[in-house]
């Protein structure tokens, strides 16, 4: 399989430094576009939409690859492989993408050299009193209810009544293109896999430099969440930007480019 | 001076009467015609290396938009307010002040981007300013005490003007009074003078120094000097490029300026503006939501971090809160939990990506927990003078309810047509155009040996092909309604299709594809087979007794049989019929079985051993063979079976008489039993010595009229397996066959205890 074009995979910049940037939920490669111009002279900067988003191949979605956040992982090393990158790769993620990133680290050791965590979560879901990832599980199947009536509304997709996995790109309406993933089974597939995992041990395993990117008032990461992960990533650094949101590098894209080449010095120094 | 090179403040441009009309002089010698738009004063400005877009907020004298309104392209058009709101649309982010007495707040209809603010009075206007400055001050202060910042806050009011009427001397004594009030001169070490724009002196000293001197040229003779705050400006600029500048004052028909030299750049009072710019503007903007107010539906305004900057009145009767509750609070306050990741997960990228969003479903946060179901459409826009965000949210309870059945609906029958199609012995695959697969259920995956997930990835070409490389021979695709083809397939196994084609074509008239539906008709097929065995064998069977049933009784009739032949013939005639009943009994037997699901059995326990000893006494070995061979362990000696007596013997009988028929005279039949307690079943095992049963012939024993003997010399219609197997049952149980061609058969009867 071509999983350049799978993954639609585009390649831009010069430099020997790799940096591969991970889109985050309802999204796609696009929500880059404010920082890759920043490091266009100095790295390499491959990036990628997750099959069934963006302008991926929607035909090589698969329900059971893509219910577990390991097939979008998956995805990563089978573009890392292609293109024959096998260390030196910094992975930069955005949401769930900082969870999947850290799973093909586990999967592929020697593939990453550090991690810049974007708005990271291992976990949305309550845990008292240990963990509190920010919502009850009830609120999350909330979110697949309305994300099925937004959908109903946006997608004029065949309707999965007869298919109950109808999903062979067969929504080639105007939508299509548009910024966010329009194909419910693939959005919900996708929503499912992000907003339901618990990668809490899988952090824990990691030890590769990571910077965690964390916003003051993001009401999809709390804090508390932010200095979790600083706590289990046992070579993290966190710097709280003391903004709302939960897209900083769509948001505040400077902030972010800063805290990347401030951390980028800080590592080649330490090298 | 305390120079703090990371100082900022709050920048006011005031652009008054007389200086429109120096920018419309300098505009015709600057850039040879006269301005007639902002954009123009813009570009004259920054000759003077002031930028208005530097400033946090400007004022402008309504003469100016008078100015505007008499000159070209508006020529004192009726329309030309709105023209002139075109203009200042282009001019974004900084809030206007106009003020002026010829014209009221309902003349200039400017957009939510453009601040609107009247006073009649220019002094007043400098008074208010003054004041509010004031108070920003002292609220300033409040917050500094707490930080315990060392530092006192720093204003700055850069008025440019030129001979104000009516402001005389006085009136800048009360104006650096009030400048003084709040600090504004504790910064100020210099003055500058200047006359036509010439440097004419820098004097740097202490404040009151300074003031001093201030208020000494602008009583003494020096009348000539003319000043113009930009090219002081410009010069200061050149000299201190890091300074802005102070204040300016004016007296009669000449000008002076007295300039506080500071560096405010990231003052903290500067970021403290900043932050409370909206609410700092409403001291003096009197812009409201009041018309909104009115509208059906929920409007907010947030900045771009969704920080409510306002919120219409109906927004708050919804939602049940008051104003200060909800303005300088987050959006996300509003939301409940689902519809907050909502916001983060597609609507802030959305909005970050292209600015707006349409008709995204969310829910706010009622009263007492209600979740109101809403409908947004947002905007980026400019709302005094900020990137703005602009939300209206319209309630869609009844749309709501309406949609969530639909889905409902939708999944209710999404479950029910999935499991019919997911259980469906028949296949199913839709097409498009385009030679996709639309659709296909379980069993066209099974036919070509694919998921029904990696279906989806193939083009109907390739399933076709795929097909074919299943089949036997080659077949044709049905092209049209009412075309058949019969598909023969190989693998996974022996199937016969019978494919045909349906168009599905939308209420609008549209082809939605092309529907192929697959019947496996293999076991039709068979059953045609074992009908057509069953008349053979059937009419043969029938026939043979009926023949000598007929020609006996024919021989009676003819009166020509002797009188001793009489009783053979009669007996014979009784055998055959007897038989033929026999015959027909059995037939009636399974359908009744069948018919009536083993209603009418009579079940008692009885002891295995009884049940086995009256089976084999009843049953007549033919003649010249062997007995059966028994063999019943002790331990089976107080095993209870729960069955019909008779139907139990009837299932012995017939697989003991299928062993004697189908074995040698000399081949032995015998009886075991056994119980497996791990499993608490019951095996009784009928072994023979007989001709066996060739593999590909076991799957079929059971079916009705099946012969073994091919050849029709073994008696037999084919029915005794088939009702053995029903009433086994309907007694809990069930039969299995193992055997080998020429070395005898094992039949198992298992009970289940």
């Amino acid at each position: 399989m071509d999983f350049i074009k799978r993954n639609n995979v585009c390649i831009q910049g010069d430099g020997d430094a790799i940096l591969l940037y991970a889109h985050g939920f309802g999204c796609s490669q696009a929500m880059w576009n404010r920082i890759t111009p920043a490091f266009n002279h100095s790295h390499k900067q491959i990036l990628f939409d997750y099959v069934g988003s963006g302008q991926s191949d929607l035909s090589a979605f698969n329900v059971e690859r893509y219910s577990s956040l390991n097939g979008y992982a998956q995805d990563v090393i089978d573009i890392c492989d292609t293109l024959n990158l096998h260390e030196n790769v910094t992975f930069v993620g955005h949401s769930v993408s900082c969870s999947i990133g850290l799973i093909a680290c586990l999967l592929r050791p020697q593939l990453f050299n550090q991690f810049i965590l974007i708005g990271a979560s291992p976990c949305f879901i309550n845990f008292p009193p240990d963990y509190m990832g920010g919502f009850e599980r009830e609120d999350l199947v909330d979110l697949l209810a309305l994300m099925d009536q937004n959908y109903l509304g946006w997608a004029n997709y065949l309707s999965p009544i007869v298919a109950g996995e109808q999903q062979n790109g067969a929504i080639s309406g105007e939508l299509s293109d548009s910024f966010c993933s329009t194909d419910p089974l693939v959005t919900k597939t996708f929503a499912k896999a992000t907003f339901f995992a618990d990668n809490r041990d899988e952090f824990a395993r990691v030890h590769k430099p990571c910077l965690i990117l964390q916003n003051s008032h993001d009401s999809l990461t709390p804090v508390s969440v932010g200095e979790y992960m600083h706590r289990q990533l046992k070579n993290s650094q966190l710097t709280i930007f003391d903004i709302a949101g939960h897209c900083a590098h769509m948001s505040h894209p400077a902030l972010v480019i800063d805290a990347m080449k401030k951390n980028f010095c800080l590592q080649s120094d330490t090298r | 001076m305390p120079m703090n090179q990371s100082m900022r403040c709050l920048n006011i441009l005031v652009i008054d009467e007389s200086l429109i009309l120096d920018l419309l002089n300098k505009s015709l010698t600057y850039f040879g015609h006269s301005v007639f738009a902002f954009n123009d004063i813009v570009k004259a400005l920054k000759v003077y290396e002031v930028n208005p877009l530097n400033f946090d907020v400007i004022i402008i004298d309504q003469k100016y938009l008078d100015i505007l309104k008499s000159l070209p392209p508006f020529n004192n058009d009726d329309d030309a307010t709105t023209l002139i709101k075109n203009h200042f649309d282009r001019i974004p982010h900084i809030p206007f002040l106009i003020w002026g007495e010829n014209i009221q707040s309902t003349e200039l209809k400017f957009s939510n981007e453009t601040s609107l603010y009247l006073l009649n009075k220019n002094y007043n206007a400098l008074k208010t300013i003054g004041n509010w400055l004031s108070d920003v001050a002292e609220e300033y202060l409040t917050i500094s005490d707490v930080n315990k910042e060392n530092e006192n806050p720093v204003y700055q009011l850069i008025y440019a003007s030129k001979a104000v009427d009516n402001l005389g001397e006085n009136d800048l004594i009360a104006i650096l009074t009030m400048a003084r009030k709040f600090n504004q001169l504790s910064y100020i070490t210099g003055m500058l003078i200047y006359h036509h724009g010439f440097f004419l002196q820098i004097i740097e000293g202490e404040k009151a120094d300074i003031i001093d001197l201030f208020y000494s040229q602008i009583t003494n003779d020096k009348r000539h000097h003319h000043i113009s705050v930009f090219n002081e400006g410009y010069a200061l600029k050149r000299e201190f490029p890091n300074w802005q500048m102070g204040f300016y004052g004016t007296n009669d028909h000449e000008t002076y300026s007295l300039l506080g030299l500071t560096d405010f750049k990231n003052h903290p009072a500067g970021q403290f503006f900043r932050r409370h710019l909206t609410q700092i503007q409403k001291h003096f903007l009197h812009f409201e939501l009041d018309d909104f107010d009115y509208l059906p539906c929920l409007i907010l305004i947030t900045d771009i971090n969704g920080i409510i900057l306002k919120a219409n009145s109906e927004l708050l009767r919804l939602i049940g809160k008051e104003r200060e509750d909800v303005e300088g609070k987050s959006i996300n306050e509003l939301l409940p939990p689902a519809s907050r990741i909502f916001l983060q997960t597609h609507v802030w990228p959305m909005l970050c990506h292209q600015e707006n969003v349409n008709e995204i479903h969310l829910k706010l946060c009622g009263q007492d927990h209600a979740r109101i179901p809403v409908i947004l459409n947002c905007k980026k826009g400019i709302f005094e003078g900020i990137e703005s965000y602009f939300w209206t949210f319209f309630v869609s309870i009844e749309r709501d309810k309406f949609e969530v059945e639909i889905l409902e609906s939708q999944r209710r029958t999404e479950s029910m047509l999935k499991t019919i199609f997911h259980i469906s012995p028949n296949g199913y695959l839709l097409v498009d155009d385009s030679h996709r697969i639309l659709f296909a259920n379980d069993m066209i995956a099974r036919l070509i040996e694919h998921s029904v997930n990696d279906l989806y990835a193939l083009s109907s070409h390739q399933f076709w092909n795929s097909l074919a490389r299943h089949s036997q021979k080659n077949f044709s695709i049905p092209q049209e309604i009412g075309e058949t083809h019969y598909i023969d397939l190989i693998k996974p196994r022996l199937i016969k299709l019978m494919c045909s084609m349906q168009p599905i074509v939308l209420s609008n008239g549209n082809a939605l594809g092309s529907l192929f539906y697959f019947n496996d008709i293999t076991k039709e097929e068979e059953s045609n087979r074992i009908k057509s065995e069953f008349l053979t064998h059937a009419s043969h069977e029938l026939r043979t007794p009926l023949a000598l049933i007929h020609g006996y009784s024919e021989l009676l009739d003819n009166g020509i049989v002797s009188v001793e032949s009489q009783s053979s013939i009669t007996h014979m005639i009784y055998e055959q019929s007897t038989w033929l009943i026999a015959m027909v009994d059995e037939l009636l037997d399974l359908h009744r079985i069948e018919t009536r699901a083993g209603i009418g059995f009579e079940k008692y326990n009885y002891l295995l051993t009884d049940l086995i000893h009256e089976t084999l006494a009843e049953f007549a070995v033919p003649n010249g063979r062997q007995a059966i061979g028994l063999s019943l362990p002790p331990e089976l000696k107080n095993i209870e079976l729960y069955v019909d007596k008779i139907k139990f013997k009837q299932v012995i009988f017939y697989i003991i008489d299928n062993a004697y028929k189908y074995s040698s005279n000399k081949g032995r039949v015998s009886l075991y039993a056994s119980f497996n307690n791990a499993n608490n079943t019951l095996d009784i095992e009928i072994t023979d010595e007989g001709i066996g049963v060739a593999e590909t012939d076991i799957p079929h024993l059971f079916e009705r009229f099946f012969r073994v003997d091919k050849s029709g010399n073994i008696p037999g219609i084919g029915l005794g397996l088939t009702i053995a197997k029903e009433i086994m049952m309907f007694l809990n149980g069930e039969i299995h066959f193992k055997s080998l061609p020429n070395q005898g058969s094992q039949v198992v009867v298992r009970f289940y205890l």
